[in-house]
């Protein structure tokens, strides 16, 4: 480990890009490494000093929450500052306190050493118990503690003064505290080492279109205060202390991505390849009000709308129909004529009070989700479906069940999608009749059993991210396999081209919405299979557009053809780069 | 010393936000405040939000308040009304 910290040759991670964009900084390590840096003991006639110096950081320490609590509110509302609240109450705690003072006292340990043993009894204690809401506190105390050693050692003493202007943070988990104490302005990314999360921190880099690449596990190993970093969060790759050459290219690409940015945001014309096949472009959104922006750069509508931010917005229980009414009829009435996509509730990852309970603590990704579980709680999918029709009367929206693996799922859920159409009419409420009901493609039983599920069906949605997990069995979320989570491995592009093939064959539209779409090589690949509607992240929209662009689609469709050829990832990765080489060479001589 | 059994009727039971304000609210008080899970011995100081959280107390958890001192009767009333108010959290 000490040999590749001190190993300072140009570096390229690959990780997972979670915001689009690209961008060059100076790194800086949140939590720098301080492991066995402080002393252990001290004299005892030191103890007097030593506890003043605690009493100093403690000051600090609170200074530091209170700060972050009035940033946080102004920019976020009051309905974050409770993590911040129990922050401050951990610091002041009166038996942690006491502990460390009897350490510093009595043991005459050092104050770090005394914060850092008297925090970790506290932590044990946390993980040893068995209700998982509780047990996650104990990740609360250790930030808590962490914050506190660094000030006893100074290490923030300068505060973000002497910070550069070009920031890129380096953290092993993207919390919703580091937006707030660093100056945003500055930040231009964030190298996150847990994977793929819908984490706070990386919803509000989207919304401040701060690339992030995460699942990158050696970070630590290789990064280091000071490097400089390229962050590519459309590719998902980092440079790490690139060459000169490496530089000006990425800032060769920055300026060309501004411009095409620039140009392309207000173009609404169509997207048509350069062989005039027209492409449509449609936005992913996570939460309502990112829906006018991704209108306003993916012309062809909203491609997905997830729901479980819907769901958040009461943690005690499920969200009542009215409430969700608002919303669709609000998101319906905003589309105005162009389609919107609603994916019926789908909890993976996400914590919800009243869900999680429910949905099990194990293997959330194979467990009791989507569908199932609309299925086995007809009363809460009426609502939601209910909320749907009625918003469906105000625009062109469409329903999209997730998590399908059989033909009778499908059956079932549209009969009670006919019950609750038959109970509005007798009501009298105003709803489309002829609203189209669609499914996720993202388990793999879908995909072999696609012939099957087409007469059932109005459209197909491929879901990429869950498509290329289940496929290859691995999770996304667990860092030491995140190398396997591979979109270019042959059997995902197999799988994809079967749903191209079939879709087609059947006369079924198959809409792409996943992060996929939004990767140039990935976008030319899906146009060579067949796909003519793809679904990404709003901001990830512009570059994509100008890149279709300059794609014919006989020459993608001549890629694919050899691409599949391969029998392996290495194979697949060695033919893609070679042929980008090319067709970059080929562009600009 | 007085005593009292309440119920934690919050549907996310007595979790940070909660304990936060239990907090705030026994610290007012000159008395001693223990707090332990019904017909459970270990005892956790009411005035520590690391002993609150660490009792993981569930909704529909029974919990017994201990106070003793000058203040004790008043702290009781408080307490009481905090706990029984769902911590003032549901409309």
């Amino acid at each position: 480990m000490t040999q590749s910290r001190r190993d300072r040759s140009p570096q390229e991670l690959s990780g997972v890009g979670l915001s689009p964009g690209v961008s060059i900084g100076t790194a800086y390590e949140v939590e720098p490494q301080i492991v066995a840096l402080y002393p252990i003991r001290i004299a005892s006639d030191e103890v007097t000093r030593e506890l003043k110096r605690l009493r100093a950081a403690l000051k600090e320490s609170r200074l530091q929450l209170e700060k972050a609590r009035e940033k946080l509110e102004a920019e976020l509302g009051k309905e974050h500052s409770h993590i911040i609240d129990a922050h401050l109450l951990i610091l002041e705690d009166p038996l942690l306190l006491e502990e460390i003072e009897k350490k510093i006292q009595e043991e005459l340990q050092s104050p770090e050493r005394a914060v850092r043993e008297a925090a970790e009894n506290w932590i044990s204690a946390y993980r040893s118990l068995e209700d998982p809401f509780f047990r996650e506190r104990g990740s609360d105390v250790e930030e808590v503690v962490q914050r506190l050693i660094f000030n006893l050692m100074e290490l923030d003493s300068q505060g973000h003064e002497g910070l550069p202007e070009d920031l890129i943070l380096v953290v092993s988990e993207a919390s919703l505290f580091l937006l707030v104490e660093y100056p945003l302005e500055r930040v231009k990314g964030l190298v996150v080492k847990r994977g793929g999360t819908t984490s706070h921190g990386i919803i509000i880099a989207r919304s401040y279109q701060i690339p992030v690449v995460a699942g990158i596990q050696n970070l630590k190993e290789v990064i280091r205060t000071g490097d400089t970093l390229i962050v590519d969060g459309t590719s998902g790759m980092v440079q790490v202390r690139p060459s000169e050459r490496e530089i000006r290219n990425y800032q060769a690409r920055v300026r060309q991505e501004q411009k095409i940015q620039q140009e392309l945001v207000g173009d609404t014309s169509p997207c048509l390849t350069s062989d005039g096949q027209r492409i449509y472009l449609y936005a992913n959104v996570e939460i309502d009000s990112e829906v006018p922006l991704g209108l306003k750069l993916g012309g062809g509508g909203i491609g997905l709308f997830r729901t479980e931010y819907v769901y958040m917005k009461d943690k005690q229980k499920p969200v009542s129909e009215e409430q969700q009414f608002k919303i669709y009829k609000h998101l319906a009435t905003v589309v105005a004529g162009r389609p919107a996509h609603i994916r019926t509730l789908d909890f993976g990852g996400e914590r919800h009070p009243y869900f999680s309970p429910i949905l099990g603590e194990t293997d959330t990704a194979l467990g009791l989700r989507g569908i199932r579980l609309s299925l086995r709680y007809p009363d809460i999918y009426r609502e939601q479906i209910r909320a749907i029709l009625r918003g469906s009367a105000y625009g062109n929206l469409k329903i999209v069940l997730p998590m399908v693996s059989d033909v009778d799922e499908v059956v079932q859920a549209r009969r009670l999608i006919q019950v609750a159409k038959e109970e509005l009419l007798e009501e009298g409420v105003a709803f489309n009749e002829e609203i189209e009901v669609g499914i996720m493609v993202e388990v793999p039983a879908a995909v072999i059993m696609l012939e099957s599920l087409c007469p059932h069906v109005d459209f197909l949605a491929v879901g990429t991210n869950d498509l290329i997990q289940y496929t290859l069995a691995a999770s996304r979320t667990d860092d030491r396999i995140a190398n396997l989570f591979k979109p270019l491995h042959p059997a995902v592009l197999k799988s994809l081209y079967r749903v191209a093939q079939v879709a087609a064959a059947e006369g079924v539209l198959a809409l792409i919405c996943g992060e996929v779409a939004s990767h140039p090589v990935y976008a030319r690949l899906l146009i060579g299979m067949g796909f003519r509607h793809l679904s990404m992240s709003p901001f990830a929209i512009p570059e994509v557009k100008g890149r279709l662009r300059e794609i014919s689609c006989l020459e993608a469709a001549a890629m694919v053809e050899e691409v599949l050829r391969q029998a392996t990832l290495e194979e697949v990765e060695d033919y893609v780069n070679e042929f980008m080489k090319k067709q970059k060479t080929g562009v600009t001589s | 010393m007085i005593r009292k059994t309440l119920r934690i009727k919050s549907e996310l039971g007595l979790h940070a936000r909660a304990a936060a304000k239990l907090v705030k609210l026994t610290s007012q008080f000159e008395s001693d405040i223990k707090l332990s899970r019904l017909n459970v011995e270990e005892q956790v100081d009411a005035k520590s939000i690391l002993g609150i959280l660490l009792m993981a107390a569930a909704q529909g958890t029974e919990i017994e308040v201990m106070i003793d001192g000058k203040d004790e009767e008043v702290a009781m009333e408080a307490v009481v009304q905090l706990v029984n108010n769902r911590f003032g959290e549901e409309k």
